[in-house]
């Protein structure tokens, strides 16, 4: 795909008006059959007016149905949709039953432009338990813990010995060499 | 054409002296005369402004009797034809016939002159109005009243509904004399379909198509996206004695990314909510928010409106609540709040 292409009409799948949350409504509201009465590769469309097309205008009341009879142009179908969009088909030297099936095709669209979906799913809430903080998940009690000065919070957060722990243990080494020293001394 | 070709190559050949030569070139005539074209329509929009859409109306398929019949098929309702009519008949349509008749020296019928939609109009967006209260009503029950007035406004407010009509399918249907049809007559044509369909069918069918396309509009969406209390803080420090609001913790004060977190606590120090701002007044403002939003059972956790066919309530019980309202929020709060 060109790049240009990429950022040219994109959406999340979404349905218009909320559609099928209360009712499902059809999003054809109207087809134009445009067609020739001599040209040859009308003969499809013509075949489908003859045979199925009563058929699909009772069993799509919402759908109105226009039939315009044009000298010498091409066979065409327009359907125009409940969002204003107009999709043309062109549909020369189909069958009969082809044309029946992309018109059935078109009166389960939604009518939207042809455009690129983002994703194939989408939420307006894409975390239950709600956004990450920088406190999510933490012990309550760091709220009030002294990190500096609790030996437990220090042991877990900051293993180096801190300065004064440092000169203690100098002065306890101390302390046993001088002891050491003095049992030396006192044994010679 | 190539029928033409080959008589003429068969010739030639019998001949021997023509020669046929088929050439695709570019046309060196289309570039300069679209571009042409496309001057003209500059020059002509310049001195008289943009050439509007042609209304589908205009065309040569148009049946008005097929589109009003089909309109009503496709929302599933047999509407009746002449109140439909009247339905999509704007007042100034009525206007402008009255007008050219008597320009003419014909005597208009009072049929036509009391055939626009305002009447049915007002009934509708009053049957509309008093439906969205009631359903609001029976499905919030903890919603103190000034939040479904506020849901009620959002929701018949002229921006809505021209939303809905227009996704009706109502724009090439619409009889009024301007061009493209403003908010205000999408809302008015909407309300009078409402209307129509009131006076041809019974009350339950009514309240559905008002559910079905109306109150759907709320779906997929948080109620607290249409309903934030106003002075959270305030209304919950008078009405609540004790309660106490307590920094949680914070993360990078005197940057620009600062962040607070702020607890609500009532007087026995039980937890009610919390919330986080970029200052602690503004966290302190949602935390109070979100303690209203549990209160009135419309936080993140709350079940989904009952929307569905099924699970919807019966027109009896939400006439039951169309003229009885709920609490205000100083009577909700209190009550709901332990102490």
């Amino acid at each position: 795909m060109q790049n240009a292409k990429i950022h040219k009409n994109h959406f999340y799948v979404s349905a218009p008006l909320k559609n099928g949350i209360g009712r499902y409504v059809c999003q054809l509201q109207r087809v134009t059959l445009k067609f020739c009465k001599t040209r040859g590769d009308s003969k499809g469309i013509r075949d489908f007016i003859e045979s199925y097309l009563v058929d699909y205008a009772k069993s799509n009341p919402g759908v109105v149905v226009y039939l315009k009879p044009r000298r010498h142009r091409p066979a065409m179908l327009t359907m125009e949709f409940l969002n204003g969009e107009r999709h043309e088909l062109s549909c020369c030297q189909f069958d009969g039953f082809t044309v029946g099936q992309f018109l059935n095709l078109y009166t389960k669209c939604s009518g939207r432009q042809e455009s690129r979906l983002i994703n194939v799913q989408y939420t307006n809430h894409p975390s239950i338990q709600g956004p990450w903080t920088p406190w999510t998940n933490r012990n309550p009690e760091m709220a009030v813990a002294d990190l500096i000065h609790d030996k437990k919070w220090r042991e877990m957060y900051n293993k180096a010995p801190s300065a004064t722990e440092m000169v203690l243990e100098m002065f306890k080494q101390q302390q046993i060499s001088n002891q050491i020293q003095i049992e030396e001394k006192q044994a010679e | 054409m190539s029928f033409l070709v080959r008589c003429i190559l068969k010739e030639s050949r019998r001949i021997q002296t023509i020669t046929v030569h088929q050439q695709r070139n570019i046309k060196n005539w289309l570039a300069p005369t679209l571009k042409e074209l496309y001057r003209r329509k500059e020059e002509y929009e310049y001195l008289h402004g943009p050439i509007p859409t042609p209304k589908r109306s205009a065309f040569i398929e148009w049946n008005f009797g097929s589109e009003i019949y089909a309109f009503g098929k496709r929302l599933g309702e047999n509407f009746d034809d002449v109140l439909l009519r009247q339905a999509f008949t704007n007042s100034d349509y009525v206007r402008k016939i009255v007008e050219d008749q008597e320009k003419w020296g014909l005597e208009t019928s009072d049929l036509t002159k009391n055939n626009s939609n305002e009447e049915l109009s007002k009934e509708g967006r009053e049957l509309i109005s008093q439906y969205v209260f009631g359903f609001l009503r029976h499905a919030l029950k903890k919603l103190p009243e000034e939040g479904v007035k506020c849901i009620h406004d959002k929701l018949l407010a002229d921006e809505m509904l021209s939303h809905i009509s227009r996704s009706l399918g109502t724009k090439d249907i619409i009889l009024t004399t301007e061009h493209e049809p403003d908010d205000k007559t999408y809302a008015t044509v909407f309300c009078a379909i409402v209307g129509a369909l009131s006076r041809s069918s019974n009350a339950e069918r009514t309240g559905g198509f008002i559910r079905d396309f109306v109150l759907t509009q709320l779906a997929e969406n948080s109620i607290s996206d249409f309903y934030i209390p106003n002075k959270a803080w305030e209304t919950l420090a008078s009405l609540i004695p004790g309660v106490d609001a307590r920094l949680a913790n914070q993360e990078g004060q005197g940057t620009i990314m600062a962040a607070y977190r702020v607890a609500i606590f009532d007087s026995k120090k039980n937890f009610l909510g919390e919330g986080f701002g970029e200052t602690v007044k503004v966290a302190r403002e949602m935390a109070a928010v979100d303690v209203l939003n549990k209160v009135f059972e419309i936080d993140e956790s709350c079940s989904p409106l009952p929307l569905g066919p099924t699970d919807c309530p019966k027109i009896e019980e939400i006439g039951l609540k169309m003229n009885n309202p709920n609490p205000s929020i100083n009577e909700v709060v209190p009550n709901v709040v332990r102490l």
